[in-house]
This record gives C-alpha cells, sequence and structure tokens, in this order.
C-alpha cells in the first residue's frame, strides 16, 4: 500500500455493507488533489513516508490525530479535500444510497403530506389563538 | 450624473421593495438603485452541475469571506469582514437581489408582542408602530412573493388565504408532526416564500434541495424574480456594479451619493433623497464611512441566536430532497412566560437535510475515521434537525465599526464585534431542552445537542434603528435619519427588536410602508 493510500484509507476506511463504501484510495483521489503540507506533516510526525505505510491501522490513526491536535488547519485542509473528492464520487453516493445526478433539471421525488398529518393538524387549528 | 429624485443603494429585500412601492405610488420621481454587485445568470448556478455539491464551500458559500478566500468570481461583490470577535459569521450576498438569492425563502411574519418587547416585558424596546399598522404591507408584500402556506395558524393573527398550498411535508414532516402530536404542542406548516405551484410566470419548486446555493427554476422568490421586473416596468433604473463609496452630506443635508462604476471611474449622482439599504453591515459600514453623525448608528447588532439538535432515525426519511428551510416549525414556546428564566421566547423549526458533502464536513461526532463514517451511514437519509431560535435584545456594545484599513471596493475594511449574552445563552438551552424533548417523542433513536451554531448569521439586524430619540436610535419611524432628513435607512438595520423568527418577510413590508411614506410627501 502507498504512502497516500495509507493515509485516505485511515481517514476513510469505507465499510462492508450490502452496498459498500469503498476505502478512501479506491475512487481515483491522487497526490495532488490534496495539500501537500499536510502530506508532509504526516510523513515526518511517522518519521518518514515509508514509517506511517508499515505502520498499524491503530498508530496511523494515533499519528493522524498528533497531527490534527498540532496543526488543526493544515489537518482540516487535507480532511476537507480528502472528503470533498469522496463523497462526490458515483461510487461513494451510489454506496449510501442517492443518485448521482444533479439536482437540476429534473429536481427530485418528494412524498406528498399524508392524510394521517392533516388530521393532527386539526388539532393544532382547534387550540385557539395563542399569540398575544 | 442628471441629478434624480431618489437615489437607492442596494437591491436586497428592503431596497427592491421600497423602489417598486414607491414608482407605483408616485411615478413621476426619477429613482435610481445602485448595486455593488450584478445578476445572476440561473442557468449558471451549480445545482445544473456534477460537482454542485462543492459550490457551497467555495464560490457559493453563504459567508462572504468564505467566497473571497476562494478567490472564484461570481455576480457578488464581496468584501471582507473581520468576524473574529463575533460569536455568529455573518452571510449575505452581493449582488442584485441581495441576500435573498441564497436564502431559504423560510417567510413568516413577526408576532404583534414582538412590536411591544418593552412595554409587554420591560425588555429590549417598542417598535414606533405596531403590528397591525404593518399588517396592510405584510399582505401586500405576499401578494408579490407568493406564499405557500396555509391559513388558520393559531400561532398568528388571521392572515390572507395563502396563494400556493403548504411544501410538501414529506416523510420527514409526517414524523414530526407526529412528535409535536404527541406532545399536544404547537406546530405548523411554514409559510415559505417558495412556489408550490406555478405562480406569477415562475415555475414550481422540483424539490431539487439546495436553496441556499440559488434557486434555478425561479420558485423561489428572490426579489430579482419578484420585485424587480416589476420595478424596472414602472420606470426604476437599477445600475448593478456600482459600488457607494459616501453619501455626501453638506449642512445637514444629503445631496447625493459618489459611487465607482465597473469600469473604476468616481461617479457623482446627485439626489433629492437618498435611501440606503445595504442590510445590517453594509448599511452601517456605508454611512460611518459617510460621517453620519448619530450615537446609535452601527450598534445594537441583533442576528437571532441559533443553536441546533441533530437526530437519527431508524426509518427512513426523504434525504436531501425539498427547499431546506421550508417545512414546519413550533411557536408553542415563543411568548414569554413567567415561569422561565428568560423574556420573550424561542422558535422551533424543523429543517430537512443537507447534501451528503455537506453532512460529511461537519466538525464531528467523529470528523474522521471509521466512526465518522458509520455515524453518516446512520445520518444520511435518517435525520431531522431542529434549529432553535432566539430573540437576542439590542445590546450597545454588540456593533459594527470601521477598521483603519482601506478595503480594494475604496471603502473602510468593516469589524464585528458581537458577545452573547447570558440571557440569549438561558433561551436557547431552554429551546434545546425542548428541542430535544420533541425530538424523543417524535421517536428519535440518537440526538445530538450544537449548543452554538456560530455559521448562522443569516440575519443582520438593529444598526440604524428606528425610535423617537435620537440619543439611541439612528432614524424615526418613517426610516429617515434624524439629524439628515433627506437621507432614510430602507433595510434590516431599522429593526429596534428582532423577535424570535427570519426577518425577510417584515423587511418586505417595512421597505413598502417607507415607500408610501415618502410617496405621500411627494404628493
Ligand atoms: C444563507 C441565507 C439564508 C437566509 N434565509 C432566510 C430565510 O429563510 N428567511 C428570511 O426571512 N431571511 C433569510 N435570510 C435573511 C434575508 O435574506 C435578509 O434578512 C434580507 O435579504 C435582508 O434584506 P436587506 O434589504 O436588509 O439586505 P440585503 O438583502 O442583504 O441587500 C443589501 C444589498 O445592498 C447591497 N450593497 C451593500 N452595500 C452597498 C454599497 N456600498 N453600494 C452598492 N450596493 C451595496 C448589497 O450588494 C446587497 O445586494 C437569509 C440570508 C442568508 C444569507
Ligand atoms: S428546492 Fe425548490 S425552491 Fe429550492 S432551489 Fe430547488 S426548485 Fe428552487
Amino acid at each position: 500500500m502507498s504512502f497516500l493510500a495509507a493515509v485516505l484509507d485511515t481517514l476513510l476506511p469505507g465499510d462492508r455493507a450490502a452496498l459498500p463504501l469503498p476505502p478512501g484510495s479506491g475512487i481515483g483521489i491522487e497526490a495532488s488533489d490534496l495539500p501537500a503540507e499536510a502530506l508532509a506533516a504526516i510523513a515526518s510526525e511517522a518519521g518518514s513516508e515509508a514509517a506511517f505505510e508499515a505502520a498499524s491501522p491503530a498508530t496511523r490513526t494515533d499519528i493522524l490525530r498528533r497531527v490534527e491536535a498540532k496543526s488543526p488547519s493544515v489537518f482540516q485542509a487535507l480532511l476537507t479535500a480528502a472528503l470533498m473528492r469522496y463523497y462526490q464520487s458515483d461510487a461513494v453516493m451510489t454506496a449510501m444510497g442517492w443518485r448521482t445526478d444533479p439536482p437540476q433539471p429534473k429536481g427530485r421525488p418528494l412524498a406528498a403530506t399524508d392524510a394521517a398529518t392533516w388530521e393532527r393538524l386539526k388539532k393544532v387549528k382547534s387550540r385557539g389563538r395563542i399569540w398575544r | 450624473m442628471d441629478p434624480v429624485d431618489v437615489v437607492v443603494v442596494g437591491s436586497g429585500f428592503g431596497g427592491a421593495a421600497f423602489c417598486w412601492r414607491l414608482a407605483n405610488k408616485a411615478p413621476k420621481l426619477r429613482i435610481v438603485c445602485l448595486e455593488r454587485g450584478g445578476w445572476v445568470d440561473r442557468k449558471a448556478m451549480p445545482s445544473y452541475r456534477r460537482d454542485w455539491q462543492a459550490a457551497s464551500f467555495g464560490a457559493w458559500a453563504t459567508p462572504p469571506n468564505t467566497r473571497l478566500k476562494s478567490g472564484e468570481k461570481t455576480q457578488t461583490a464581496d468584501y471582507p469582514i473581520d468576524d473574529t470577535n463575533s460569536a455568529f459569521k455573518p452571510l449575505m450576498w452581493n449582488g442584485v437581489g441581495g441576500s435573498t438569492m441564497t436564502w431559504a425563502a423560510h417567510f413568516p411574519r413577526l408576532h404583534p408582542s414582538d412590536f411591544k418587547t418593552k412595554s409587554l416585558d420591560g425588555v429590549g424596546d417598542d417598535w414606533p408602530f405596531d403590528y397591525f399598522d404593518l399588517e396592510p404591507y405584510y399582505d401586500e408584500n405576499d401578494a408579490i412573493t407568493g406564499v405557500a402556506g396555509l391559513s388558520g395558524d393559531p400561532a398568528y393573527p388571521p392572515k390572507p388565504e395563502r396563494r400556493m398550498p403548504p411544501i410538501a411535508l414529506g416523510r420527514l414532516g409526517a414524523a414530526a408532526a407526529r412528535g409535536f402530536d404527541k406532545l399536544g404542542w404547537h406546530w405548523w406548516p411554514v409559510d415559505a416564500a417558495v412556489n408550490s405551484a406555478p405562480f406569477d410566470g415562475r415555475a414550481a419548486c422540483n424539490h431539487c434541495g439546495p436553496c441556499l446555493m440559488g434557486c434555478p427554476t425561479g420558485a423561489k422568490a428572490s426579489v430579482d424574480v419578484t420585485y424587480w421586473p416589476k420595478a424596472i416596468k414602472s420606470g426604476v433604473e437599477l445600475r448593478p456594479h456600482s459600488i457607494v463609496q459616501q453619501v455626501d452630506i453638506e449642512g445637514g443635508r444629503a445631496t447625493g451619493v459618489r459611487y465607482r462604476d465597473q469600469a473604476g471611474n468616481e461617479v457623482v449622482q446627485p439626489a433629492s433623497l437618498v435611501v440606503v439599504a445595504g442590510n445590517g453591515i453594509g448599511t452601517a459600514r456605508l454611512l460611518l464611512a459617510s460621517g453620519l453623525d448619530s450615537p446609535a448608528l452601527g450598534r445594537n447588532l441583533m442576528f437571532h441566536p441559533a443553536a441546533y439538535l441533530r437526530a437519527n432515525f431508524d426509518e427512513e426519511m426523504d434525504g436531501p430532497v425539498g427547499p431546506v428551510g421550508c417545512m414546519l416549525y413550533s411557536h408553542e414556546f415563543y411568548e414569554t412566560d413567567p415561569a422561565r428564566n428568560f423574556k420573550r421566547g424561542v422558535h422551533i423549526q424543523v429543517t430537512r437535510e443537507n447534501s451528503l458533502l455537506s453532512m460529511a464536513t461537519r466538525l464531528g461526532p467523529p470528523a474522521w475515521g471509521e466512526g465518522a463514517q458509520q455515524f453518516l451511514r446512520k445520518e444520511f437519509r435518517h435525520s431531522m434537525a431542529v434549529l432553535v431560535l432566539a430573540e437576542d435584545l439590542p445590546e450597545a456594545h454588540n456593533r459594527v465599526t470601521l477598521t483603519d484599513k482601506v478595503e480594494a471596493d475604496g471603502l473602510p475594511g468593516v469589524k464585528l464585534d458581537y458577545t452573547l449574552s447570558e440571557h440569549s445563552r438561558r433561551s436557547l438551552d431552554f429551546g434545546l431542552d425542548r428541542g430535544e424533548e420533541f425530538l424523543r417523542a417524535a421517536g428519535a433513536a440518537s440526538v445530538l445537542r450544537i449548543p452554538l451554531a456560530p455559521s448562522t448569521g443569516w440575519h443582520l439586524l438593529g444598526t440604524a434603528r428606528m425610535g423617537s430619540d435620537p440619543a439611541i436610535s439612528v432614524t424615526d419611524k418613517e426610516g429617515r435619519c434624524h439629524k439628515v432628513r433627506n437621507l432614510m435607512v430602507a433595510d434590516g438595520s431599522l429593526f429596534p427588536t428582532v423577535g424570535a423568527v427570519n426577518p425577510g418577510s417584515t423587511i418586505g413590508a417595512l421597505g413598502l410602508k417607507l415607500a408610501d411614506g415618502v410617496a405621500r410627501d411627494a404628493a
């Protein structure tokens, strides 16, 4: 596993649900999509890129936590960049049970208000004035 | 430039309503509106693009500071706002239509009691007029805007039949209604400035979701599609890309304004009446920069303090569908109750889900790793958010001031100082407790409290308040500055107090009322 994949999979490990979420390394995110400063900070915290790659998942998580605590804005920039790519990818949207087409021009279906809800509203109306 | 009768600064809700009404009531007046930004092309809105979710972090972010940082250009001509000392971060749009371009279009009125907080509850101040003085203007504003809703709400005096039926409540609404019903609390479908059916040449909402990135269909009533086409037809000249630098004041009278046009030239626009409608920050900034001498100017900034609850349900809800802020609300606790440890009340609003990316980028719990992904799995398409809005009372130390810097737009920099009062904190805590009680009754499996939501500075109010005492107010009840009678304010800055509901419908109604005053004087 490359250094980049190790970082991404620590941030976004994915899951094994019926429609599985892919790991962060599985949707084509490149190093150039992420802030170099943050990747360098992780390598430096781990000792080297290779050391991070070789570490266990628990150790990698600890290393990221330490970077997050020491350089919150640098870490935040990395996280946002990774999340932006990940949660906009078709594979992830589909795994989350959502659609991949943009909101327009088709719009989205929305269930009409049901009869039980209208019935409940009658009780509210019958309370009479509550403003002063 | 040839002199005009009236120059209006800002084409947002207040400016648009004012211009339309004045042009119709006093058709002989020559009216020019200067707007710092441009017209938005609906076809270029992000909701047509596959990467639409990312736009809310860049060119279509709601905070102007984030948009400026992104470096991406749209039709909003933003200026930086130093908000480091403010509990809430200001949100606005600086182009034709003002902040209604990105608003959620939730369209409540203030309650009658909101106009009399001092005499009823001994806090805040009374407005110089009451709900029933404003009522005909609320009605007129509703008629132009187009409201989807349902009459008969016991939380308000009777309102005219709503023009369109309420926006569909969906599965989320059904679950929320169940919860309120169980507790026997008030709830009602919101008044929405969104077409639930075609109206006024605009399409019906197709429930696409991200209204805060502009509405591509025009179903959402932003004033660029409601008031402006009508105002222009009635003869108002709207000049976009015109950044007003100063109101010229000589010997206690305004003589006109100076603005920077799109080419960067300074233009002098003489006018008999100057009306500023740049919102609670833009108006204070311009009037302070113009040297208007008024001790209350820039003070008493109010936002509506906000907190959230996020609840997960086992049952499946609607997902990020439908106008996000327009569903249903409860005013069970809106009016003062002496048994509570604060005066006034809270607005409790159930809102729809945000985009998947927005939900994923909330900071926790936790922000990343397996736990974050599993939480999002449980939350997405299974969540209900409750927004608690409180009434922040006017406090002189909460304010807008100028910095020593001159910004790229030629005006002095602007800074906010705003601290959350103990009173507001108590109101929010009470609202959060009630919100949690409601969510549990609705069947929530888990509830997460967000005690303060800093990125909710949607409502920028109170910095040029109306009143009768020049020591503590900037304008009279007609919006005319006490010290410069032909200089007016016509936007949310005028609010002496703010209630606990969104201000758009009151700002529009106020714009209409003030225009009638000018038309009367001009007759
Ligand atoms: C994301 C978001 C969601 C919201 N949701 C709701 C909601 O659901 N319901 C609700 O009631 N309210 C909502 N609001 C608030 C509502 O949009 C505002 O309260 C309302 O638009 C304010 O009207 P205004 O006339 O005071 O100012 P604005 O509408 O902000 O207009 C001010 C205009 O003045 C212009 N201007 C400022 N300075 C200058 C200058 N020097 N020269 C030229 N032009 C200038 C600006 O460019 C801008 O166009 C929301 C706001 C935002 C940002
Ligand atoms: S949900 Fe409706 S109102 Fe909102 S942007 Fe989409 S079409 Fe417009």
